[in-house]
């Protein structure tokens, strides 16, 4: 290259930044989490065992605060079981047993073995996949909320776009209007959250709960995700609330996976909706 | 040792400290250890700008893949340092110069000198790096702030590894 007139080497040299420039843009666009991860398989298997010992230590570091977290979901859990077996006896005496209970989901219990708080972007590596029933697009939920949606499935771990990232969106509803909007991350905080194009009408305090709606069909409906930190107004046309969570992204260890069990008919539902538009 | 083989030993180095060590390292919202910037500024002055560009993006395309994070934006920030390090070299010192110096360093450039060089590479990177992870100027504070903290951080940590590891004696 040495020979060539100064110019011209100038104009090499331009093109190929631009070329190189063009590849790492238009895969950062492409956003392609399904290739990259079906091409690292080999590596990822040796990673997530590395990722695995190094989180373990973490969650040994962290046992007080989980173990106060689970006493008290455990607690919450066997409210609703009193709840619901009360329930059961009143049904039983009328003896008007339905005969199916509607919509059920299965939880596949999973551990965290990388998470990351601090980017724009963030994922979370969970150690149960395709083997244990974990596949792509299953909603997944921690101690307190929504954690993310399960990106990419491998054999025995699965790559999940955390609730903390700022293209992916979900949806949850306001708990005493009933008001559905989308839930985004704006990538400040990871303790908060926005939840926006809630109607301008809706009568919304500080300290209301917003919980999972039941359109989103990969989630059950109803987890309380956060409090309504503040509200102001966007475009003068909807508000968007700010949100506390209630879930710690920064101390999130055990997660479980839901997975809905008319997962396949829904599915077929949603495509001939497709195929009707 | 042979100059490419140190290259590439380097390249794996701090490849491999980055992945195993920096990516894992949590130090809030507005400070991101990206200390591998040190392998650009480590070839000679002369080097030409197109192959510094080639290591850059392999570089960059392999942290990339391993971290999991979003793909191509290390690759794109590190590139484009690779174009500008050798116009900025050319900027900050006297034409005479080049010739005798064979990498930038504290002896070669002067401490003052050289330090600011530092952090003129560390902000390309990093100007590059978080306003395209960010894709709007929503928020350009908060993006800013970020890059101002890490900006800082990797200045520091780079000149220390430089003075630690890689200060020719003269």
């Amino acid at each position: 290259m040495a020979g060539l007139p100064y110019l011209l080497r100038k104009i090499l040299v331009l093109l190929l930044f631009l070329a190189l420039q063009t590849v790492a843009i238009v895969l950062m666009v492409n956003n392609s989490y399904f290739q990259q991860n079906a091409i690292l398989q080999v590596v990822r298997k040796w990673q997530t065992s590395a990722w695995e010992r190094r989180s373990s230590w973490i969650a040994f570091k962290n046992l007080r605060t989980l173990n106060d977290a689970l006493s008290q979901e455990n607690a919450a859990l066997k409210e609703e079981l009193a709840r619901l077996s009360l329930l059961e006896h009143s049904l039983l005496a009328k003896k008007e047993i339905p005969t199916s209970i509607p919509d059920t989901f299965s939880f596949i219990p999973a551990r965290v073995i990388r998470n990351s708080v601090n980017h724009r972007h963030n994922h979370l590596v969970i150690d149960k996949g395709l083997a244990d029933g974990v596949r792509p697009d299953m909603g997944v939920i921690g101690s307190g909320g929504i954690a993310g949606v399960v990106s990419y499935a491998a054999e025995n771990h699965a790559l999940v776009i955390s609730l903390l990232n700022t293209q992916q969106r979900f949806t949850a509803e306001h708990k005493e209007t009933g008001t559905f909007g989308t839930l985004r991350w704006n990538g400040v905080h990871y303790k908060k959250i926005q939840l926006s194009e809630i109607p301008q009408h809706t009568k919304v305090t500080k300290g209301d709960t917003i919980i999972s709606s039941p359109f989103s069909l990969i989630f059950p409906d109803g987890i309380p995700l956060g409090t309504v930190l503040s509200q102001s107004q966007k475009r003068g046309t909807s508000l968007e609330l700010e949100i506390e969570l209630f879930l710690d992204f920064k101390t999130l260890r055990y997660v479980q996976v839901v997975s809905r069990v008319k997962e396949k008919e829904l599915q077929q539902i949603k495509q001939k909706e497709e195929e009707a538009l | 040792m042979n100059q490419s083989i140190r290259i590439i030993l380097r390249f794996l180095l701090l490849l491999v400290l980055q992945l195993l060590l920096f990516e894992h390292m949590d130090l809030g919202m507005y400070v991101y250890p990206m200390p591998y910037i040190l392998f650009l500024l480590l070839f000679p002055c002369t080097y030409s700008a197109a192959a510094l560009m080639i290591w850059a993006f392999a570089f960059g395309l392999l942290l990339d893949f391993f971290s999991a994070g979003i793909m191509g934006l290390h690759t794109s920030a590190f590139v484009a340092l690779a174009a500008l390090r050798n116009g900025l070299i050319k900027a900050m010192t006297l034409k005479g110069d080049i010739d005798n110096l064979s990498v930038p360093g504290f002896i070669q450039f002067g401490t003052v000198r050289f330090v600011l060089f530092v952090l003129l590479c560390t902000a390309i990177h990093h100007i590059v790096y978080f306003f395209l992870e960010a894709f709007t100027l929503h928020l350009f504070w908060h993006t800013l702030g970020r890059l101002a903290g890490s900006l800082l951080l990797n200045t520091f940590l780079i000149l220390l590894f430089k003075k630690t590891f890689y200060e020719q004696k003269r």
